[in-house]
């Protein structure tokens, strides 16, 4: 009888454990985590093939994708030429985009003169529009 | 279990600092994106600010200098698929200089990393 409550005795000192050291640390993680988390926006992106103009124009694929031109406009933004049309805002572009067949893919072909959220918003509208398969060409000089 | 805490600690401080050494303070287009993860680790990530100067691990490089680095990113990832984080004000010509960089090193595609809306 005295063996078993010596036993118990012992047994509950040991699994005592000191906190207060531990909750320091969780606190300054915890904080550390705040501050970190805060402070950078969450990013996607748009994922497209690379390709030149010549790989283009060489191919030999009986469905040519459709391309859209992305050009400095008059009044200092960008227009979206797609064909012959040119769209000055991208929910046109959209729009023009939803009515062609998505198999033979997008090409966004980028000029200079015309700034990067420009090149966004078309590959944008061609995913929007629900075309898989996106390559951006750097426009020839 | 304090020592392994306070590891724990100087380890997340140390890889945070790296992740951020990646991605320079750019201001991103602003579009949806695809679903996807950003954060899967990427061969290389370059970034253009809005000036149009090419920043690779905080440091700003010459178009040479990034043409070598994309070599090597290519020669010792092939098959992955390099980040841009262009700054949206950047002009789009420097943007077409990276793609046909990066494209010229042998990799088959990118991705232009944005910021979604409202978020």
């Amino acid at each position: 009888m005295r063996f078993a409550s010596h036993a118990l005795r012992r047994r509950s000192r040991s699994t005592v454990l000191g906190l207060t050291s531990m909750i320091d640390a969780t606190f300054l993680l915890l904080a550390y985590f705040i501050f970190t988390s805060g402070m950078q926006r969450p990013e996607s992106d748009l994922r497209a093939q690379t390709a030149t103009e010549s790989d283009r124009a060489s191919g030999a694929a009986m469905l040519e994708p459709q391309v859209v031109d992305v050009l400095p406009g008059a009044a200092g933004g960008a227009v979206f030429r797609l064909g012959v049309v040119n769209h000055s805002d991208r929910q046109s572009l959209e729009t023009a985009l939803r009515g062609l067949p998505r198999g033979p893919g997008l090409v966004v072909r980028v000029h200079d003169g015309v700034i990067v959220a420009d090149a966004a918003a078309a590959m944008q509208a061609g995913r929007n529009a629900g075309f898989e398969e996106v390559s951006y060409v750097p426009a020839l000089p | 279990m304090v020592d392994v805490v306070f590891l724990l600690l100087i380890f997340f401080l140390t890889t945070t600092q790296m992740a951020q050494s990646a991605r320079s303070a750019v201001d991103l287009p602003e579009e949806e994106g695809e679903e996807g993860d950003l954060v899967a680790r990427s061969a290389l990530v370059v970034n253009i600010d809005a000036s149009g100067s090419y920043i690779v691990m905080d440091d700003a490089r010459s178009p040479s200098e990034l043409n070598s680095l994309a070599r090597e990113a290519a020669y010792l990832n092939p098959g992955a698929i390099p980040i841009i984080r262009a700054d949206r004000r950047a002009p789009a010509s420097r943007l077409n200089f990276v793609v046909e960089t990066l494209r010229d090193a042998g990799f088959t595609a990118v991705r232009l990393a944005t910021a979604p809306e409202g978020r």
